[in-house]
């Protein structure tokens, strides 16, 4: 019988684990398809702001600043995200024709992917049986509540973790010559695809430095190579770090342990998310690589699991949110933790090494049957209300304002923006008192369609300095929200359905008023959507009083 | 010596595209539900755009590190490393229409225009 190489057994089995985890993770939850029809699995405003920012870099044909529709009309408001994946998932669109509202999905879809391998690999220092059959624990990443940091719009910092575990590669093999500029261009792209990553890994990176100083003879000659880095770091990078500081990006924020286990409705994983047996056998784990850290050789794989397992708790201590994007990777993470114990099993049963790579193979695929999510993703989109979106960006003036009025997901603004028009969306409570109030007005309180540092308007004024906040007349946006009058409107855009059926009437009383003036128009409408058109915007087009 | 070298890195390149056309079979079946022509275009771009600029990149490491080390890490570099190029050409003025095709270009060109220039002495 041939025997096979241990080249071609390894290279089979790590085939095997990334089409496991395309099948258990990126399929099940998208359906089995790569492109869809609409923004799929689209469960946050932060999943719409990706989308958003990747068109308009597509838009533009780079990412410099906000699309003037994001931002009332000024074509000099600086975006305050990181840039890079949005303008990753542009050229990649281009090129595969594929939308990236499909791309940004699937890149941090493929996330768990690439740094378990880059966790392997850093496994296989130590031990190769071990690095297999830590493999296996990854396929936890597409289950609830891990798989939260794809519905709940994390995609740049899963994106963002992959560049910064290939750090710590680089970091463990800093003494290759020139790996330091690996080392460089993953730490700027960390920083650029989401920066937090970055410093959180620059603490595990130094650590693994302080850790083989020890070993080293020749200690200078060892750091050189991580000044080296860190100087071009500084240097090549020094304008996107005076737009980080400059533009206040760091935020340290000190808040209540407890928010981070829960937020929205929404569970965050803790550690007892994991089946009890696989935490058993992850506190046996840790045991043993603890005792294993004053014996081995190759320590880093070790390091970067306990630091990890440590940072995510990171919400006792300032790390606030981030420590939750880590603990939805703990799978990935945490994986040799699991791989040490399966392999003293093994070992006290068997020495043969196909025993080791059988094992890999056989939890390989018992967890994908395990594991495999239940049901595909549910995001807030569906395909009427995306159309009607759409056709706002294809048939009206691209200085055309949009009023929105009630929709049960609204509230969710980014998601407005796919229109690429300057939108506003009425506050559910004002809608809310106002039929409790059996009225109609003119003036509704409406929130700009944009959030977070674009709602702040940073533009800059000079290489270290940026004013916030506007012209006199925005002045109010400020807060987030002020009264409108929705005649001012040139297109108001209504839903027609509504877990709430009383404000699902109210829109359609609302939107039968507004077509009884002779200057407005149904421009558009499906089953889900129907778009007004004001072709005298300003003009009285409601009379304020009762619902007749 | 050098053409040895130049020839075990196109033994490689075979390897990259067994694994390329592996993928692409595999992810039909798993994405049953979606266009061949989609799939194929999906894992030709990641592998145009990404995997073979990173992995012709870690040829300067072909000493110290095995075939399936240099092809996960290229893919991460080939990704971070596009990434970074195409938002600095981008600031610059060359439009994101053309960043993949004209980088992974480059990178290929300069591979062979290197590899050519190290045969030649």
């Amino acid at each position: 019988m041939m025997k096979l190489s241990g080249r071609v057994v390894e290279s089979t089995i790590l085939l095997l684990f990334v089409v496991a985890m395309l099948f258990t993770g990126w399929a099940t939850l998208m359906d089995h398809e790569i492109s869809h029809t609409y923004p799929y699995g689209y469960g946050s405003s932060d999943s719409f702001i990706h989308y958003n920012l990747a068109e308009t870099a597509k838009q533009f044909g780079k990412l410099q600043y906000f699309a003037p529709w994001y931002v009332w009309g000024h074509d000099d408001v600086e975006i305050c995200q990181s840039p890079l994946m949005y303008d990753t998932s542009g050229m990649f669109s281009f090129i595969s024709g594929i939308e990236t509202y499909d791309l940004n999905m699937a890149f941090a879809m493929l996330a768990p992917i690439l740094i378990s391998l880059i966790m392997y690999l850093l496994i296989r220092k130590l031990n190769k049986n071990v690095a297999l059959l830590s493999l296996p624990l990854g396929l936890l990443s597409y289950t609830q509540p891990f798989s939260f940091i794809f519905s709940f719009g994390a995609l740049p910092h899963a994106l963002s973790w992959v560049y910064a575990i290939g750090a710590v590669w680089a970091g463990v093999n800093i003494r290759v010559k020139y790996v330091w500029v690996l080392l460089y261009v993953f730490m700027t792209a960390s920083f650029m695809t989401h920066s937090p990553e970055m410093l959180i890994v620059s603490f595990l990176v130094l650590l693994i430095m302080v850790v083989e100083l020890f070993k080293e003879k020749d200690k200078i000659a060892y750091v050189k190579p991580y000044i080296y880095a860190g100087v071009m770091f500084v240097v090549l990078n020094s304008f996107e770090l005076i737009r980080f500081f400059g533009m206040n990006m760091m935020r340290f924020e000190s808040v209540a342990a407890t928010r981070v286990k829960h937020e929205f409705g929404i569970p965050f994983p803790v550690i007892t998310d994991f089946p009890v047996y696989i935490l058993v056998i992850l506190g046996i784990g840790v045991l043993l690589s603890v005792w294993l850290l004053t014996k081995k050789q190759h320590p880093a794989a070790i390091i970067t699991s306990l630091f990890f397992l440590v940072a995510g708790y990171g919400n006792y201590f300032h790390l606030d949110k981030r420590a939750i994007h880590i603990r939805m990777l703990w799978p990935v993470l945490l994986s040799i933790f699991f791989g040490i114990v399966v392999y003293m099993i093994i070992k006290s049963l068997s020495k043969k090494r196909a025993m080791y790579q059988t094992a890999a193979i056989a939890l390989i695929v018992l967890f994908s049957v395990q594991f495999a999510p239940a049901s595909p993703l549910h995001g807030f989109m569906t395909e009427d209300r995306y159309e009607g979106f759409v056709w706002l960006r294809e048939n009206t003036p691209e200085d055309a304002i949009v009023h929105y009025m009630y929709c049960d997901e609204c509230s969710q603004t980014n998601m407005l923006g796919i229109g690429h028009r300057e939108s506003f969306v009425v506050r559910a409570e004002d809608i809310i008192s106002t039929v409790q109030n059996g009225s109609i007005k003119r003036e509704y309180l409406f929130s700009p369609a944009s959030e977070g540092c674009s709602v702040g308007k940073p533009h800059r004024e000079s290489l270290l300095s940026w004013k916030y906040g506007f012209y006199e007349h925005e002045e109010g946006a400020l807060k987030g929200r002020y009264f409108k009058d929705i005649c001012e409107a040139d297109y108001v855009f209504f839903e027609k359905e509504s877990q709430a059926e009383v404000l699902e009437k109210y829109n359609m009383y609302i939107a039968a008023v507004l077509l009884k003036n002779d200057f407005t128009e149904l421009v558009y409408q499906n089953d889900r959507v129907a778009i007004i058109h004001n072709k005298k915007p300003g003009e009285k087009c409601i009379e304020n009083g009762k619902i007749q | 010596m050098k053409m040895e070298k130049f020839n075990k890195v196109i033994q490689e390149l075979k390897k990259i595209g067994i694994v390329l056309v592996t993928l692409i079979i595999l992810s039909k079946l798993i994405f049953f539900k979606e266009d061949f022509l989609v799939v194929i275009k999906f894992w030709f771009t990641m592998f145009w755009s990404f995997v073979l600029p990173g992995f012709l990149i870690m040829t300067i490491f072909r000493e110290k590190f095995d075939f399936i080390e240099r092809l996960i890490i290229g893919s991460v570099l080939g990704l971070a490393f596009m990434s970074l190029v195409s938002y600095v050409i981008g600031l610059i003025g060359i439009h994101l229409r053309i960043h993949g095709i004209i980088i992974p270009v480059f990178v290929v060109g300069l591979y062979l225009y290197l590899e050519w220039k190290n045969g030649e002495r």
